[in-house]
């Protein structure tokens, strides 16, 4: 075990966490927006983050990063409609685990079709020729502040539909108390729906960036993104919107310290611990008590 | 051909106790258990390690991973269930992950993704009944030894099954279906309801720690491959297909799932694509049957 010396270590940390945290924090947004309305854990949310990778992958030769993402966004946000539509709207008013084992067979479902059409293999995005900048000894790529700066806009963008829209008012509405938003005439079908897409949108926009950082796609990434992203959601305190914000980001830079101090192959564990030991410690997450209207 | 006949029967027995177990959770107590594989994880490595790489007596084995099953499944059920009950299938599912990179990780442990090979079939009735098996049916030592076997298999899915049979109508088993339709009417009753799901869970991890034992000593290899998050559909998919608090069910559904694959081979699909196919087939039936039939083939019997 390596101890942490130097100042560029921190801020190499630091940064890795900046790029992927963004990343975690898009698809932690769509696990929380509809725990707030529906109160339902969307376990196939990972799967449409996973379809937007395979976007990216598909697309690399005909078109750069920022364009993927726009088209990735389109389709899973499609795709999030279908599944809300197919598989979610008809179990309305049904038994929560009827929900949870539907959602867990569409998120198997997705896997499997992409299983079918790629192959389980790794899938290789070539690099681009991005430029190498240095901040002291730590170093960051061109394309690496294009997926920070691409992140931050959407975070921004959500923030402003979910402030100033009427649409988003009316969401807010309906995760601070649905049974009165529903008597006051909030189209409760329609607003649903609408979290989806905008949700899967965004999930999409991730799978790209993730696609581009690691360049590299497999089936599987989906789970395992979704099971870091759940964390920053309930780390946030699940249904705060800018809880998942903060949540994705600390669940990134502490994954990247775990990751310098731990051997490598138990990075991966470090979100499900960090997961269990909130559940224990805070179930509410962080920031419940002022961030639940959002 | 009888050694293939047999592969497969073993096989199901093994998968008959996970789907038993998992329906005593899911379906009985109402929890979304995604982390079932890896307390038969846990079973598969306690023989593995203990039989297969030390050499120690297959009992050993078996004990082992009981043990181990039951104290995992109470540190992450008690917490777990003392929370909102959503989160309870992200807790699970995030333990078996870590079970199964540590698994992967710890190679002088577990050998990672190398295996433990050659864990030997368990000498039950001494070698003797080996023999007069292997005479009577004028069969190998080796296939009479897997006969033997089987029947070893047979016994512990029958106790498996009169255990959660005689639980789930026992008083206990009453107050945990009641926790399931109306927490808070069974709460007024002065039930504690983290007590009653925490020890169906505990029963739980310690039918799949020996269905997890007897699958290394089948298969005599164990590795992390046996712990990927889509075995532990493929077992929610036996319990709903065969239908959620139905043990008769659960058998069949079993069944169904350990054989649709065996039929794909027939039908010469090639090897790469019967997972895909599998996986597609069963999440597929998953969604169909929540939509349109989520009682499963079999409804729980509801009495007056």
């Amino acid at each position: 075990m390596q101890l942490l010396t130097g100042m560029s270590e921190w801020l190499q940390i630091l940064i890795n966490g900046c790029i992927v945290g963004g990343i975690y924090a898009l698809v932690a947004l769509g696990y929380t927006m509809v725990y707030g309305i529906l109160k339902f854990i969307n376990f196939a949310h990972g799967e449409v983050f996973m379809v937007g990778a395979y976007v990216a992958y598909m697309l690399q030769d005909r078109l750069v990063m920022w364009q993927s993402v726009v088209v990735a966004m389109f389709i899973c946000g499609l795709l999030g409609l279908c599944i809300e539509r197919i598989a979610y709207r008809p179990l309305r008013g049904r038994d929560r685990l009827v929900y949870l084992i539907t959602a867990v067979g569409v998120s198997l479902f997705l896997q499997s079709v992409i299983t079918l059409l790629f192959g389980a293999q790794n899938r290789v995005i070539r690099p681009t020729g991005a430029a190498i900048i240095s901040i002291g000894s730590a170093t960051i790529t061109s394309l690496q502040i294009l997926i920070i700066v691409i992140a931050l806009v959407l975070m921004i963008a959500l923030h402003m539909w979910v402030t100033y829209s009427r649409a988003g008012k009316a969401i807010r509405a309906l995760s601070d108390n649905y049974a009165v938003a529903q008597t006051v005439g909030i189209p409760v079908n329609r607003l649903t729906m609408v979290v989806f897409i905008v949700g899967s949108m965004l999930a999409g926009a991730a799978g790209v960036l993730i696609a581009y950082e690691q360049s590299a796609v497999t089936p599987t990434i989906g789970i395992d993104m979704g099971i870091r992203a759940f964390t920053a959601a309930v780390l946030g305190g699940i249904g705060s919107i800018y809880g998942a914000f903060i949540g994705g980001f600390l669940i990134a830079i502490v994954e990247n310290i775990g990751a310098y101090l731990l051997p490598a192959g138990y990075s991966h564990a470090i979100a499900f611990v960090v997961l269990i030991i909130i559940l224990l410690v805070r179930p509410s997450g962080l920031f419940k008590g002022d961030g639940d209207r959002a | 051909m009888i050694e293939y006949v047999l592969a497969v029967a073993t096989n199901l027995l093994i998968w008959i106790m996970l789907t038993l177990s998992l329906n005593l959770v899911v379906g009985y107590g109402g929890m979304l258990h995604l982390g079932h594989i890896a307390f038969f994880g846990i079973g598969g490595y306690a023989t593995g390690i203990l039989v297969g790489l030390l050499g120690w007596s297959f009992w050993a084995g078996f004990i082992v991973g009981i043990i181990l099953s039951l104290l995992l499944s109470l540190v992450i059920g008690y917490p777990a269930l003392h929370i909102r009950g959503d989160y309870f299938l992200m807790v699970t599912l995030g333990f078996a992950e870590v079970i199964r990179i540590i698994a992967t990780n710890w190679v002088p442990l577990t050998r990672g993704p190398m295996g433990i090979p050659g864990i030997p079939l368990p000498a039950l009735f001494s070698y003797r009944l080996g023999h007069v098996t292997s005479a009577l049916m004028s069969v190998s030592l080796y296939v009479a030894a897997k006969i033997e076997f089987f029947f070893f298999a047979l016994l512990c899915a029958l106790l498996s099954y009169i255990i959660i049979k005689r639980l789930v109508h026992s008083p206990f088993g009453r107050v945990l279906k009641a926790f399931r339709e109306d927490d808070i009417a069974a709460r007024s009753l002065g039930k504690n309801p983290v007590y009653f799901k925490v020890v169906s869970l505990m029963v739980a991890a310690a039918i799949a720690s020996v269905a997890g034992s007897l699958s290394a000593h089948h298969n005599q290899f164990f590795d992390p491959n046996a712990l990927f998050f889509s075995t532990t559909v493929f077992i929610l998919v036996a319990v709903v297909l065969g239908g959620l608090g139905s043990l008769k069910g659960s058998v069949v559904g079993a069944a169904i799932v350990v054989l649709l694959p065996e039929v794909l081979r027939f039908l010469s699909v090639s090897s790469t694509n019967i997972g895909a196919i599998r996986q597609l087939v069963f999440s597929l039936a998953l969604i169909l049957l929540m939509l349109y039939r989520p009682g499963g083939l079999f409804h729980e019997r509801h009495h007056a």
